[in-house]
């Protein structure tokens, strides 16, 4: 059983944000869904990591993932502006 | 801050550097929003000229210091100097001579991925070296990193080599 959100990033990368394959793609979702028991990955859920968003950044190249926290920071500076 | 704009700048002025902190962090996969770019720089004396030459043009000040403080950003003074804490046009730039747990630029680039950003070369510190300069660094908030990058690590790992087993 896939998360929801976890469905909706695999659908994202039908997309063709990526070239991973789409075994590697099944993958990358079952290991963030469900970590193996002793596994880092398992931990860092553990710890309070959002997996997830991680799956959703490797789907992504590094040059949009700094252009992603460009938007994320010219929104947060908007919101900290507004509540000023 | 403007993270695209300030790479390219760098980049386009083939200052030696390798890209650390929580840039690189967000280059490699991690989630973890940050507001400075850390670079640790070549502190070969033509690289030093030539950074300090081009940084002038986008108006490098202290950071966190009175405003007014005297201070000009050159060669002289950064090769007296180790790190720097700077504003620029562009946003929060900080300089490294070193990182903690990696070393000196020539150790920080064995200790990277070289990679495409923006259509330019640009060497990033690798996520098994963040989690080493993490470590060294020791205070909290790096140590509160570890987990995430960890399994970054192990997420990658994995996809590279789906049939290799952990031990």
């Amino acid at each position: 059983m896939i998360e929801p959100q976890v469905a909706s990033i695999a659908a994202l990368c039908q997309s063709g944000l990526t070239t991973m394959s789409n075994s590697l793609r099944d993958l990358a979702v079952e290991l963030v869904t469900n970590p193996p028991p002793g596994s880092k990955l398992a931990e860092a859920k553990e710890y309070g990591v959002d997996l997830t968003l991680l799956l959703d950044n490797l789907f992504k190249s590094p040059t949009e993932r700094i252009r992603e926290l460009d938007r994320a920071q010219r929104f947060l500076d908007e919101l900290r502006s507004a509540f000023k | 801050m403007d993270f695209e704009k300030t790479l390219i700048f760098l980049l386009d002025h083939e200052i030696d550097f390798v890209v650390i902190g929580g840039v690189a962090m967000y280059a490699q996969g991690s989630a973890v929003l940050t507001r400075d770019l850390d670079i640790c720089y070549n502190r070969a004396r033509a690289n030093v000229e030539r950074m300090t030459e081009v940084l002038q043009t986008i108006h490098p000040r202290l950071r966190g210091v009175p405003e007014g403080l005297p201070f000009r950003l050159d060669a002289e003074t950064v090769l007296k100097g180790l790190n720097f804490t700077l504003i620029t046009d562009y946003g929060n730039l900080d300089l490294l001579g070193e990182v903690a747990g990696i070393g000196d630029y020539q150790a920080a680039r064995a200790s990277s991925d070289e990679g495409e950003l923006f259509g330019r070369r640009c060497l990033v510190l690798s996520v098994e070296a963040l989690i080493r300069a993490k470590r060294a660094a020791g205070r909290p908030r790096d140590l509160a990193a570890i987990p995430e990058l960890e399994a970054l690590q192990e997420l990658k790992r994995k996809l590279k080599d789906p049939g290799r087993r952990e031990t």
